[in-house]
């Protein structure tokens, strides 16, 4: 039941995102997920966009942040935290157009009967810190544009190198994004390194659920702000049984849900909204302890795990 | 007796000389050699975001030799009916703006018999709660406006973003009709060119302006600023007419979508390649 509802809300929120400028929708340069600037008639922008943009050229050149027009680079931001707070990581695995493309070339996969390839725990581990590393580059390149004189084509960093450039704008009939762009060599650089990574994670979404979302620095962003949001993940550390259902059915194989102990092994609710999840709520529709793991929006419960839904749920399947 | 010789030489030179008049001043008009000599024109200086948020363009100005009127500087902001000028600080001038602005911007003089007029178009991102200060025209000095001849971008209200490689448009507005056919030249990197009038309309004239190395290496927001211009005659007065616009490098020309689907297919066929090298579990679920 949650599945098919998220992904009816996956499908509506694509549809909107992706045609809703041309249908007069216009929700802001701010969202909290890809709905790409690069997509003609989209309804409004990923704010990663308006983070490098805000920074790009004399806009941020350092007296700006001691004057009145700094408040232009504070606005989206607000207006990207006013977005994000209600829903938190529910934007990624409900709202997110990037993470439904993932999906269908995941079904794509399963159609076809082929496993997908596992990471280990150490990989996972290895990998976490690349997505911040990401979104502290995307800051400090348009900074040092603006006060240390780097290229100007560096400008947008992220949106150069993202796959969602070249991948989204497909689905409105556009392949423009898919070139090499030899004005000189910054843009060789950026628009080669583009296309090799935009191949890979086609491969790795292809082999690997939910692929490009374990680098996605936007997921990395929201982690930073989950604390002030009401939205919260929580696991009843005394009831969990330590089956593993919760890693197994997990997209991007989160452990911490599974190994979480809790502080002093004391019984109680623990926060397990980790880094990479995307409240996508599998782990809660496979947990067979009822009220183990809870999704809830301030006190309210919003879903929690039972025994008779997930017996429903795979006894139907 | 040498005297009245004079006499006679110049009663009959003068009306000669003056029969001749404007046939050189039409021949004037039609070569381009007053370019930078004796011509006004303008020179894109600074842009700057002010820290209030307000945006400023400089301007500087390039004054025509034997300037007899004082350089007027008049422009309309967001197609709107108000004129505002600007005084001239010597050679510079900077039109400020707190929002984003579509200035239309006319610079104009006299020298002797000869009226200069340079023309532009440009938009200032401002984004500023503090107003630009703003001097309205007197009603007699915006009159002026409109009877003023002068060149102007085909379609430049709609797009400012102006490229390399792709074809512009120029036409020329008068009150009057030229005494000869009009030619426009285009100052590019200090090269005069012809420009070729349209075969529809021969008050169009089209330049497509050619792609520029320092441009391609300077970066997407880099810009070098051309003058298209001209030299109207007409009731033995001449007019110098220009036109200066900024200039981008071009966005799509270099793209190679060859390159670009090689460097696709190699990514994925490596990672592929990769993932099916190092696979330890199962490939197919039974």
């Amino acid at each position: 039941m949650v599945e098919r509802i998220r992904l009816f809300s996956q499908h509506v929120f694509f549809i909107v995102f992706m045609y809703g400028g041309r249908f007069g929708i216009h929700l802001g340069s701010a969202l909290p997920c890809f709905s790409c600037p690069f997509v003609q008639g989209c309804a409004g922008h990923c704010y990663l966009m308006a983070l490098q943009r805000t920074h790009v050229g004399f806009q941020t050149a350092f007296e700006v942040f001691f004057s009145s027009a700094f408040v232009h680079v504070l606005w989206p931001f607000a207006l990207f935290l006013i977005l994000f707070l209600p829903l938190s990581k529910l934007w990624c695995a409900w709202l997110c157009p990037f993470c439904l493309f993932q999906d269908w070339i995941t079904l794509i996969r399963k159609r076809l009967h082929i496993r997908e390839f596992s990471m280990s725990r150490q990989v996972r581990n290895r990998l976490k810190p690349v997505k911040y590393i990401l979104l502290a580059l995307l800051i400090l390149i348009p900074l040092a544009i603006a006060n240390l004189g780097l290229h100007p084509d560096w400008g947008l960093p992220f949106c150069q190198i993202c796959p969602a450039r070249p991948i989204l704008p497909l689905f409105t009939g556009n392949v423009s994004n898919f070139h090499i762009d030899m004005t000189n060599s910054v843009t060789i650089g950026f628009t080669a390194t583009a296309m090799i990574l935009t191949g890979v994670f086609l491969a790795g979404i292809f082999f690997k659920e939910r692929f490009f979302c374990v680098f996605c620095p936007l997921l990395a962003l929201m982690h930073l702000f989950k604390k002030l949001s009401p939205f919260r993940f929580e696991k009843n550390v005394h009831a969990c049984t330590g089956c593993g259902n919760c890693e197994q059915m997990c997209p991007v194989d989160i452990a911490d849900v599974h190994l979480e102990k809790g502080k002093n092994h004391m019984p109680g609710a623990v926060d397990v909204l980790t880094q990479d999840c995307l409240g996508c709520m599998n782990c809660v529709e496979s947990c067979p302890v009822d009220n183990a793991l809870v999704f809830k929006w301030f006190d309210f419960k919003i879903f929690s795990s039972s025994r008779q839904y997930m017996t429903r749920k795979w006894s139907s399947k | 007796m040498l005297l009245d010789l004079w006499k006679y030489l110049i009663l009959i030179c003068v009306p000669v000389i003056g029969s001749f008049g404007p046939f050189l001043v039409e021949a004037r008009a039609a070569d381009h050699t007053f370019w930078n000599k004796d011509m006004l024109h303008l020179e894109f200086a600074q842009m700057k975001k002010h820290p209030n948020g307000q945006v400023s363009q400089t301007f500087i100005v390039h004054r025509p030799e034997n300037q007899t009127d004082k350089i007027s500087v008049l422009f309309q902001e967001n197609q709107r009916p108000e004129v505002y000028t600007v005084p001239l600080d010597q050679n510079t001038f900077s039109i400020f703006a707190d929002k984003p602005s579509s200035i239309r911007l006319f610079v104009f003089t006299r020298a002797g018999q000869t009226h200069h007029v340079v023309h532009t178009d440009m938009v200032l991102f401002g984004k500023s709660r503090s107003l630009a200060l703003r001097t309205l025209a007197k009603p007699s000095e915006a009159a002026v406006l409109k009877t003023l001849p002068h060149i102007f971008l085909v379609g430049s209200e709609s797009y400012y973003w102006h490229q390399t490689g792709i074809p512009l448009t120029f036409s020329l507005k008068t009150q009057f009709h030229p005494l000869h056919p009009v030619r426009f030249h285009v100052a590019d990197n200090h090269q005069i060119k012809p420009l070729a009038a349209d075969t529809l309309n021969p008050l169009q004239f089209v330049y497509t302006p050619s792609h520029d190395k320092q441009l391609r290496q300077a970066g997407s927001t880099a810009v070098k600023h051309n003058t298209v211009f001209t030299c109207l005659a007409h009731d033995k007065k001449l007019y110098h007419l220009a036109y200066t616009f900024q200039l981008h490098r071009s966005r799509h020309a270099f793209e190679n979508y060859t390159a670009g689907a090689i460097a696709l297919a190699g990514g994925f066929l490596v990672f592929a390649g990769w993932v099916i090298k190092k696979r330890k579990t199962p490939w197919w679920k039974e």
